[in-house]
């Protein structure tokens, strides 16, 4: 496949955190690509990194304690990694934006949401105080907030979590970027409120050609959102392909798992009900990986190999990569 | 509206209880103006000390003692001072003006010179300058206030000779020129840095502690991934929440700082309600010693009140919750 330089690449990405149990190996060898209008969707359990991918793009990752160790993040063919701390403040919230888990707490309580939306748009835009505002009434209008012109006074406790999550949504889209990355946006929301929210971005997306990274533990959130999906564990990619490949033909164990644990309700109608299936064992310490495959300690198909080596990535047909010694056969197809 | 109405009969609830209490407190100090009186006069016969207590009302019922002061407080009267046989309100109106430029120049300075401390300190929490402040906070903390103006004074006024020891102004310099002024500062130097020293170390060490907790708050982080600077980021986001905590703490030291004042009025000499009350004290001057509390307690009730109006300005969270 003959393609030109990707939106936004990732390659060999390393971030470790000096920990007082030693250095944390919070990201290993991690790659992604990116093109205009995409959704990427990220999965995993908590701690295996999805965040911290997020806050390396945009250099957020705070340093010290952290360290970029590797790689590059190429946005349009500029590496960011290297590029200077004036220059990374021109990028974010222009070119890449973020969205946070907690809309509760995301907004500034002591200033309006007008002022918090007009400053991104003073900022990068370079507009006057009346027509940001202005820009801030329309971004609340475009993520269908009623009475925006009211609203745009009012302080982030006077809404509530969807409405506060419209808010960030608007403020991350206000300058037009290319780039949305979403970092469980729905977590904190009720369940009638994350599909309204997942809408709107799909909706925005559709108008705007944003492409967005969605970064979940709900498999189900990623199915309806995600064009190709990534899984990590213990910050290592373990398996990517596009949604439905690995929907309907998961390879690695552990996303097997995952997607065995989202419950369907279809299935098992009352009063008839399956056991709710688990993965056994918790995401191992990122201080002493070990040798082998990281996700060995709790994979029933683990052997010695397991034990002894991590699994590199291989292609296994169809744009579908996997990190899983089972697999070692498919590697030449 | 009726909150503030609220709020004004609460203080006017609240000043009411301060005079009876201060009114029971000091009637049950042993000793009188006639034992007072007949001790500097080198003793006096019981019809004399009959008579005086009789002039002073002090030979009426405790209760109607009470009500009348009582009654003579509601209408701005807050009796005659034994000592100086002038009207109290007079006394303090007189001496007021002092203490407030040295209190307000302290706290002021405290307030702004500690919290630009603990901001900086905060963004490096592990470098010099924080340590530097923790040191000062525990120093500040705890040296007796009278000892730091000793301090300062062998210092200053002995061995640099560049701080005059006490007073208000050199009588000598004509009122009201600007050299008066000048001469007024100069004179304030020393009382304010020794009474500012504890409140400096207090403010800085909390404004510290609450940048650092808004720092690590999720908007924060907002506005970082929005592209702003770190000094937009510290000055503009973090700063108005971390105040908060401030404001709340310079109102309640308000009435602290007050007492702060009474001991290094004293050691300055500084002609303000601090001697005033100190003198008072061993004078047995009741009525001025009420009136002074009085006063004092008015003050820090509407200090209060201001403090008040102030969160309403900074936290929008506030203004609604009690508009509502």
């Amino acid at each position: 496949m003959d393609r030109a330089a990707p939106l936004l690449e990732v390659e060999g990405l390393k971030v470790e955190f000096d920990t007082r149990h030693g250095v944390a190996r919070v990201l290993t060898d991690i790659g992604l690509s990116l093109e205009p209008g995409e959704t990427l969707g990220i999965v995993g359990e908590s701690g295996c990194g999805k965040s911290m991918t997020a806050l390396s793009i945009m250099r957020l990752v705070p340093i010290p304690p952290g360290r970029i160790g590797a790689g590059s993040v190429r946005l349009k063919g500029e590496d960011l990694l290297q590029a200077s701390e004036k220059r990374l403040r021109e990028v974010r919230g222009k070119d890449i934006s973020m969205i946070f888990q907690e809309p509760m707490t995301s907004l500034n309580p002591v200033y309006s949401i007008g002022d918090q939306i007009a400053e991104t748009a003073r900022l990068h835009d370079g507009l006057g105080r009346r027509d940001a505002l202005d820009r801030a009434v329309e971004m609340l209008k475009a993520v269908h907030i009623p009475a925006a012109e009211r609203r745009v006074r009012e302080f982030p406790h006077q809404m509530s979590g969807g409405m506060r999550q419209r808010v960030m949504i608007a403020m991350a889209l206000a300058c037009r970027p290319s780039v949305l990355i979403a970092d469980e946006p729905t977590t904190a929301l009720d369940v009638t409120v994350q599909a309204q929210v997942f809408d709107l971005l799909k909706e925005l997306q559709d108008r705007t050609g944003t492409a967005i990274i969605l970064i979940s533990h709900d498999m189900g959130a990623i199915a309806e959102m995600a064009d190709r999906v990534m899984v990590m564990y213990a910050g290592r990619t373990v398996e990517e392909a596009p949604t439905e490949e690995i929907l309907d033909d998961p390879r690695h164990p552990y996303t097997k798992g995952l997607i065995a644990c989202v419950p369907h309700l279809e299935e098992a109608p009352p009063p008839v009900r399956a056991a709710l299936t688990e993965i056994p064992g918790v995401v191992p310490a990122l201080t002493d990986p070990g040798a082998g495959c990281s996700f060995a300690p709790r994979c029933a198909h683990a052997d010695d190999r397991c034990r002894r080596a991590a699994p590199p990535p291989r292609d296994v047909g169809g744009n579908h990569r996997v990190a899983c010694w089972l697999y070692e056969g498919a590697d030449a197809a | 509206m009726t909150v503030i109405v609220h709020r004004l009969l609460n203080a006017v609830g609240l000043l009411l209880a301060v005079v009876v209490f201060n009114f029971i407190l000091l009637s049950m100090v042993p000793g009188d103006i006639a034992d007072t009186l007949a001790g500097e006069s080198g003793g006096a016969s019981a019809e004399v000390m009959a008579e005086i207590r009789r002039t002073y009302g002090l030979d009426q019922p405790f209760h109607i003692q009470l009500a009348t002061y009582v009654g003579k407080v509601a209408r701005g009267d807050l009796g005659m001072s034994y000592y100086f046989n002038l009207p109290v309100s007079e006394l303090i109106l007189g001496r007021v003006a002092p203490t407030l430029l040295l209190v307000v120049t302290a706290l002021v300075l405290a307030i702004l010179i500690g919290t630009l401390f603990g901001v900086i300190a905060s963004r490096k929490p592990n470098g010099a300058f924080s340590h530097f402040v923790t040191v000062l906070a525990l120093v500040g903390f705890s040296a007796p206030v009278f000892w730091t103006a000793f301090l300062l004074i062998v210092l200053f006024v002995a061995m640099l000779e560049i701080m005059p020891l006490s007073g208000l102004v050199d009588p000598t310099t004509p009122r009201g020129t600007l050299a008066w002024y000048l001469d007024v500062l100069h004179h304030l130097f020393l009382p304010v840095l020794s009474l500012s020293s504890i409140y400096l170390a207090a403010y800085s060490r909390l404004a510290r502690a609450s940048m650092m907790d808004v720092l690590g708050s999720d908007f924060i982080r907002t506005a970082r991934a929005k592209g702003l600077g770190e000094t937009s980021v510290t000055c503009k986001h973090a700063l108005r929440n971390a105040v908060i905590p401030v404001i709340t703490i310079a109102g309640l030291q308000f009435s602290h700082i007050f007492s702060g004042a009474v001991v290094v009025e004293t050691v300055f000499t500084w002609p303000g309600l601090g001697t005033l009350a100190f003198e008072s004290i061993l004078r047995g001057d009741t009525p001025a010693i009420m009136g002074i509390l009085f006063f004092s307690a008015m003050i820090v009730i509407v200090v209060n009140l201001l403090t008040d109006l102030a969160y309403r300005i900074v936290d929008p969270r506030i203004r609604s919750a009690r508009n509502a």
